[in-house]
């Protein structure tokens, strides 16, 4: 099998006296496809803000690819291959889809001068014509030069996808991507998915979509409260009965186990 | 000498610390610098003047106008600055504050010319002469109304449901009108109630000094606001030591190094004091952090 | 040209410079209310260079700019580490700090003022203008310029990206304050006297004013607002007052309907039909 890609090993966070991350480890081996799962302010967000550096971790160390990320600034974790979404998109409504995707670039355009390239309004150079691929692979090429905040809900989440991929990112960490889009946006979701997938990126989802998690994921890991309650594939968490209690309710509705 | 530098500077910090308070009220509950409180200032202390001067109205009189006048003013503000722009970059509301300043100063400019004007007061010159010092009643009277004023702030924002209401917003607005706060009616009693605080300060000043101008909100402002910070934003009690402060700084730079150089003094202060603790000597509560 | 039309296009001229000046850190989220201070370092330096060792006004207007923009680094770094209402106070006391600092300076001339030797035309100002609108159109092209964009937007999500935030925000306050140094200069050797107090708060409000009336989402706002402003008296035929009420009126309205100002991305891209863009 592969070796671990993401090492989280007793992972806490605290803010005063709350405790929200509390003593978490798991690890993701490469290429595997995992769901992050829980109640509403089960810590699932807060984990990706400690893997992605916006909070330092009150204890406990994080590893990718086997370098320690645990003091890498927010900065440079992009840099070493973390790339996500948000919860609530957070594009830059006055912007194209194209200039968005464009900061997905950032970490790999070459410092200060890489900062003086003339890469919107209209620029033809490889950077531009980058992006522009990126959109095309996802379909969304008709959006490139709309804003942003012209366009419909689940073009908006596809842009946020492919900003992320353009930082080329080993892993994946998305925040329910597939919240608030319908059946047939789920399903293109789920097309883009497994493309990403099989270039090679290892994906880690925040979901409560348990149909999705079910058809795409082949790990399940489940918070509850800032810990961890249980891991396993779908099928296995499902029957859980700690999980159920917690999260899907007594009488599961999730389909065919 | 020293001893009435100090007497001096108190004197001349109640005013900062009104103008203070009326800074940090508005920060501290609602986020936002609200930078025509010096235009209020100045609108006390001129219509104030032309109420009496123009008008002829008895002083009282006029002077009880002049302060509902800043209140009214206040409101005005409130109706096109805070109340529309709550939701977009945070930028805007102040300049639109920046822009009542303006336009308040240079309406005052048209119809009351911008000249030095000289600020009637009903009691002659009253001085107490003890223990070798000069103070002057009106100002002693000054830092009596301001102290006074400020205690009654304080007991209003802990004990009435006013004070209740403004508390929850300074949380979280949107909670606070989830809980059924009227943020459309407590926000302008806020505004009101420190455009009075200000617009007070200004009459006092033009009754310390016997003289107004379009112009006094500007040699203010900074002080204020200074005093705001020193105190922490959000903290009224912060804001009157900060004004004292203040006061002091300005009395014993003026007679140590001179007026000019008094001003430098106090803006290196300022800087220093923003870049090394801008939390001020009690904390703030006023600037929130961004949510991820 | 008339000598009045000369004398607008000077003023004009200059107040789209420091608009420039100004509109960098704000497109980068971050409001500079102390761009006379620079302004106020540029003249000076540039008057001192004229008067003591007699340089042309090219070498002057560039040493005011070198002087002004390190200036803007070294305040800059520190500052920036303040956030939101504390930032604004900073550059506002920076500024005042600068003015009543060169107000005590008897060997620029102190409260006195300072005249100044070397002598800039109009068309070199106006030039010198023209080439500010283009090279800030440049920048606003590069990638330094879609990272102030995202700065200002979203710090958050900009840094998870990649974006060095501290870095892009001084590198856009040093450039605003190497702008503002040039314009300070010009201002200097066009009108042949400076004198501290001209350069004060309620300048860099103003300028802010007519910055954000005319909109920060592009390089069109600014240029707009700071052609109004200067323009006002012209198109409404009012003396000096008038001319700040109507100016405060319109910015209040305008925030009120229009808070992103009168050119937002939008109506930039309505105005472009056949491009894109």
């Amino acid at each position: 099998m592969s070796r671990a890609l993401l090492e989280v090993r007793r992972l806490v966070k605290r803010f005063g006296g709350l405790t929200v991350i509390d003593d978490v480890s798991f690890s993701i081996p490469t290429g595997q496809r995992t769901a992050l799962i829980g109640p509403n302010g089960a810590g699932k967000t807060m984990l990706f803000n400690l893997l992605t550096g916006v909070y330092p971790p009150s204890s406990g160390a994080i590893f990718l690819d086997d370098v320690n990320l645990t003091r890498v600034p927010a900065v440079q974790r992009v840099g070493c291959g973390l790339a996500r979404t948000f919860q609530n998109i957070r594009l830059v409504g006055h912007l194209t889809a194209l200039e968005n995707v464009l900061l997905g670039q950032q970490h790999r355009s070459g410092g200060v001068a890489g900062a003086l390239q003339a890469v919107l309004f209209g620029s033809n150079n490889r950077w531009a014509k980058e992006a522009r691929e990126g959109l095309r692979a996802a379909s969304l090429h008709t959006y490139a030069d709309t804003l942003v905040r012209h366009l419909p809900f689940g073009v908006r989440k596809q842009v946020e996808l492919v900003r992320a991929m353009m930082a080329r990112p080993k892993l994946l960490l998305l925040d329910e991507p597939a919240a608030g889009l319908n059946p047939a946006e789920t399903g293109e979701l789920k097309r883009q998915l497994e493309a990403i997938a099989a270039g090679g990126v290892t994906v880690l989802v925040i979901e409560h979509d348990m149909a999705f998690v079910g058809e795409y994921c082949d790990a399940v890991i489940v918070l509850n409260f800032g810990r961890k309650i249980a891991t396993g594939t779908p099928g296995e968490v499902r029957r859980l009965p700690e999980v159920r209690e917690a999260y899907l309710g007594t009488e599961a509705t999730v389909g065919a186990d | 000498m020293l001893a009435q530098q100090l007497v001096n500077g108190l004197l001349l910090g109640s005013i900062y610390t009104l103008v203070g308070v009326a800074f940090t009220m508005t920060i501290g509950v609602l986020n936002f610098l609200n930078f025509s409180i010096p235009a209020i200032f100045m609108l006390g202390g001129m219509l104030s003047w032309a109420l009496i001067v123009l008008a002829g109205l008895p002083w009282l009189g006029a002077v009880a106008l002049g302060l509902a006048a800043g209140g009214i003013a206040s409101l005005i503000v409130e109706r096109f600055t805070y109340r529309w722009l709550k939701t977009t970059h945070p930028d805007v509301p102040l300049i639109s504050s920046v822009a009542f300043l303006v336009l308040f100063e240079h309406l005052v400019i048209l119809h009351l010319g911008a000249h030095i004007q000289r600020f009637p007061v009903p009691f002659g010159d009253a001085n107490i002469r003890a223990a070798g010092l000069i103070i002057s009643i009106p100002q002693l009277c000054a830092l009596g109304i301001a102290i006074g004023l400020v205690l009654v702030l304080d007991q209003v924002l802990r004990r009435t449901q006013l004070g209740r209401c403004l508390r929850a917003i300074a949380e979280s607005p949107d909670t606070a009108r989830l809980l059924g706060v009227d943020t459309n009616r407590i926000v302008p009693a806020l505004f009101g109630i420190s455009g009075m605080f200000t617009a007070l300060g200004g009459i006092l000043f033009a009754t310390n000094y016997l003289q107004v101008s379009p112009f006094i909100g500007n040699e203010v402002a900074l002080k204020g606001v200074a005093a705001m910070i020193i105190g922490g934003m959000g903290n009224i009690w912060g804001a009157v030591l900060g004004g004292l402060m203040i006061g002091i700084a300005e009395s014993l730079s003026i007679h140590f190094v001179g007026g000019a150089a008094a001003e430098t003094v106090i803006f290196a202060a300022l800087l220093l004091f923003l870049c090394i603790r801008p939390t001020g000597l009690f904390g703030d509560r006023a600037v929130r952090a961004q949510r991820v | 040209m008339s000598g009045y039309a000369e004398g607008l296009l000077v003023l004009l001229s200059i107040n789209v410079i420091v608009a420039y000046a100004a509109f960098l850190p704000l497109a980068a989220g971050q409001l500079n209310l102390g761009v006379a201070g620079f302004m106020a370092i540029g003249a000076y330096a540039a008057a001192f260079l004229s008067n003591t060792l007699g340089w042309p006004v090219f070498a002057t207007v560039g040493c005011a700019a070198l002087a002004s923009g390190a200036a803007g680094l070294v305040v800059g770094y520190p500052v920036l580490r303040a956030r939101g209402i504390y930032l604004v106070l900073a550059t506002l006391a920076f500024g005042e700090l600068v003015r009543s600092g060169l107000l005590n300076l008897d060997f620029v001339g102190g409260a006195a003022g300072y005249p100044v030797s070397g002598y800039a035309g109009y068309q070199a100002v106006a030039g010198v203008a023209l080439g500010v609108v283009a090279f800030v159109a440049w920048l606003y092209h590069t990638r330094l310029g879609l990272n102030m964009m995202a700065v200002r937007d979203d710090e958050v999500a900009a840094e998870q990206f990649g974006v060095k935030v501290r870095n892009v925000k001084a590198a856009a306050f040093a450039i605003g304050a190497l702008l503002a140094g040039i314009a300070g200069a010009l201002y200097g050797h066009h009108f042949s006297y400076i004198e501290a107090q001209h350069f004060n708060v309620v300048q860099s409000v103003y300028i802010a004013m007519y910055v954000l009336l005319g909109g920060v989402q592009t390089v069109a706002g600014p240029l707009l607002g700071a052609l109004f402003f200067t323009l006002i008296p012209e198109l409404f035929r009012v003396g000096d007052t008038w001319r700040f009420v109507i100016f405060a009126v319109v910015l209040i309205l305008t925030m009120v309907w229009r808070p992103e100002g009168l050119v937002d991305r939008d109506l930039l891209q309505r105005l472009r039909p056949g491009r894109a863009r």
